[in-house]
């Protein structure tokens, strides 16, 4: 089905999601977002710290439900679906948390092909887990990470920085045509950052996959995707091709936010009080 | 929050006191003055075994029991004996395994999907709730009694005693491992699950690798108590130690049974000292 090799294409309408047990005064997670992600774009999403990006990723996801609003990924509604609908529909996506989800005692090369799961049965990732079944697949995503002499180590002892790359790694072996990375550059030095970055939307662009990245580094997201979208609060304040960008506009979507939170590209403003945003961290 | 730099921010006082401190003191308070009658009411008057009285009967007591018993065919005894009981253990256990680890995989909430995504659907808690309501039932009644209507219908002998054990301690390990399950680190598998990956994938990819040494430490807890039950229905005519020991004890030899009961220490000592190499090879 040619559906299966394309893109995703991911459309919010008018989604708001609050998380349960936030008090009433304090503003809803996302507030009436509208976002039109069409198949196999590569777009960045910034914003301050509380904007929002966590929450836009987890919901395109189906990993959070919408209070309000619809999710539509490639036409339809993942929650109007059965489970094993959305099963099969979780399997078309990728998504890489802020934080790797690798379990401690667990060998790279397992942590690695466990991205190919959605597409393996029951009993060829029991084999997998005794000999691993794709050790060449498994290597040449990590090299393109500069991690390939890592294969056999245990995820517990590698770096933080290290970590990341590998659960980055995980995306080239995934059957997936969404990828949702939460900052994956985080712990990264800028070097690193920049191949990483530049290696996910080379793959990203080879198997025709939607790319959408939120994060901090503002500066590199400009250079890097051709479309940025700007969330502040809760809703979309931005959303243009990068090069249409203007210091004004980010400005703007920096404001009114204390010295020590704003990345190092923007102008400082004078610093005010933040509104109280509640937060629940995956 | 950023302060400093000498920014229009008001500085907040930290506060004076932890808000947590009332109800900690309450419950404090309270836990003692429930413990107290209870110590009265059970007349907890421990001072009473070291009176020259009692000290007396204790040594005329113990005495009885050194030196242990060495003769060689009671020893060749005693090992037969031992045999049977581990084997009823182990035999035990290991139907226990097979009764708890489904049900286990079924009741623990780390595996749930619809959870992913805000609370449990309906439908699958009341089936995570169903498992845990079977293995409560397993496991109220204690083994002794299941031993005692086994006996009546298989007979005297080894079977009823391994499926006492496997009934009753099934319902434990099934319990405690699907809330060891619960209390690994959630990212990992819920990442699995939201990516499309099947429940039982996710055990085997993330749950397990993280939770291993937890569960094979409990599982060689429970099959040493699974030795010492298997000793106290012998008493019930299970057959092995505790059966040697009943006939030592009725007829009031006391040496035998103290080299029972050594025999019995030392086979504890090495389910421990599996259990700690266990722990420290699965780390």
């Amino acid at each position: 089905m040619t559906s299966d090799v394309r893109g995703l294409t991911l459309q919010l309408d008018q989604v708001s999601v609050r998380y349960a047990g936030t008090p009433s005064q304090t503003r809803a997670a996302l507030q009436q977002v509208d976002l039109q992600i069409g198949s196999g774009e590569h777009v960045a999403i910034v914003g301050p710290s509380g904007a929002g990006k966590t929450t836009l990723l987890q919901v395109a996801a189906c990993a959070l439900r919408a209070r309000d609003g619809r999710v539509l990924l490639d036409g339809e509604d993942p929650w109007a679906l059965d489970a094993r609908g959305r099963r099969r529909v979780r399997g078309r996506l990728f998504l890489a948390p802020q934080v790797p989800p690798l379990p401690p005692r667990q060998r790279v090369v397992t942590a690695v092909l466990a991205g190919r799961l959605p597409a393996m049965s029951l009993a060829s990732s029991l084999r997998s887990l005794l000999v691993p079944s794709d050790i060449a697949g498994a290597y040449a995503a990590l090299a393109s990470f500069d991690l390939a002499e890592r294969l056999f180590d245990r995820v517990d002892r590698l770096s933080g920085g290290e970590r990341q790359r590998v659960s980055l790694a995980r995306a080239l072996l995934t059957p997936a045509r969404l990828w949702l990375l939460d900052e994956p550059l985080s712990g990264l030095d800028p070097v690193r950052a920049a191949r990483a970055l530049q290696v996910m939307r080379e793959q990203a662009q080879r198997r025709g996959a939607t790319l959408v990245a939120a994060m901090h580094q503002v500066e590199m997201a400009l250079e890097t995707f051709p479309r940025v979208v700007g969330l502040r609060d809760g809703a979309v304040c931005l959303d243009s091709p990068a090069s249409q960008v203007s210091p004004e506009a980010l400005r703007r979507l920096y404001a009114h936010v204390p010295p020590a939170q704003q990345p190092d590209e923007v102008p400082a403003e004078p610093a005010a009080e933040p509104a109280p945003v509640a937060m629940l961290w995956r | 929050m950023a302060n400093g730099s000498g920014s229009a921010v008001a500085s907040a006082r930290a506060p004076a006191r932890d808000p947590a401190w009332r109800g900690r003191v309450a419950w404090l308070v309270a836990g003692c003055v429930l413990l107290w009658p209870m110590f009265v009411l059970t007349e907890f008057r421990p001072w009473q075994m070291l009176d020259s009285r009692s000290l007396r009967v204790t040594a005329r007591f113990l005495a009885g029991f050194m030196p242990p018993a060495l003769g060689l065919e009671f020893l060749k005894q005693v090992a037969v004996e031992t045999w049977r009981t581990v084997a009823i253990a182990t035999a035990g256990i290991s139907l226990a395994l097979l009764l708890a680890v489904p049900l286990a995989l079924l009741a623990t909430a780390a595996l749930s999907v619809s959870s992913l995504a805000g609370r449990m659907a309906a439908g699958p808690f009341v089936v995570r709730q169903a498992a845990r309501a079977l293995m409560v039932a397993l496991r109220t009644v204690p083994e002794l009694v299941w031993a005692l209507v086994f006996v009546r219908v298989v007979g005297l002998g080894p079977t009823s005693g391994v499926l006492a054990i496997a009934l009753t301690y099934g319902g434990m390990l099934g319990k405690v491992f699907a809330e060891i399950l619960e209390s690994c680190d959630a990212h990992p598998t819920r990442t699995l699950l939201a990516n499309g990956s099947g429940r039982l994938q996710a055990f085997f990819y993330s749950l397990l690798p993280q939770a291993a040494p937890e569960l094979t430490s409990y599982a060689i807890y429970r099959w040493e108590c699974a030795i010492r039950s298997s000793v106290v229905l012998g008493f019930v005519g299970a057959g092995g130690l505790g059966q040697l020991m009943d006939g030592s004890l009725r007829m009031l030899r006391a040496s035998e049974v103290s080299t029972i009961l050594l025999v019995f220490i030392g086979l504890v000592a090495l389910a421990d000292g599996m259990s700690a190499w266990l722990r420290r090879s699965l780390r």
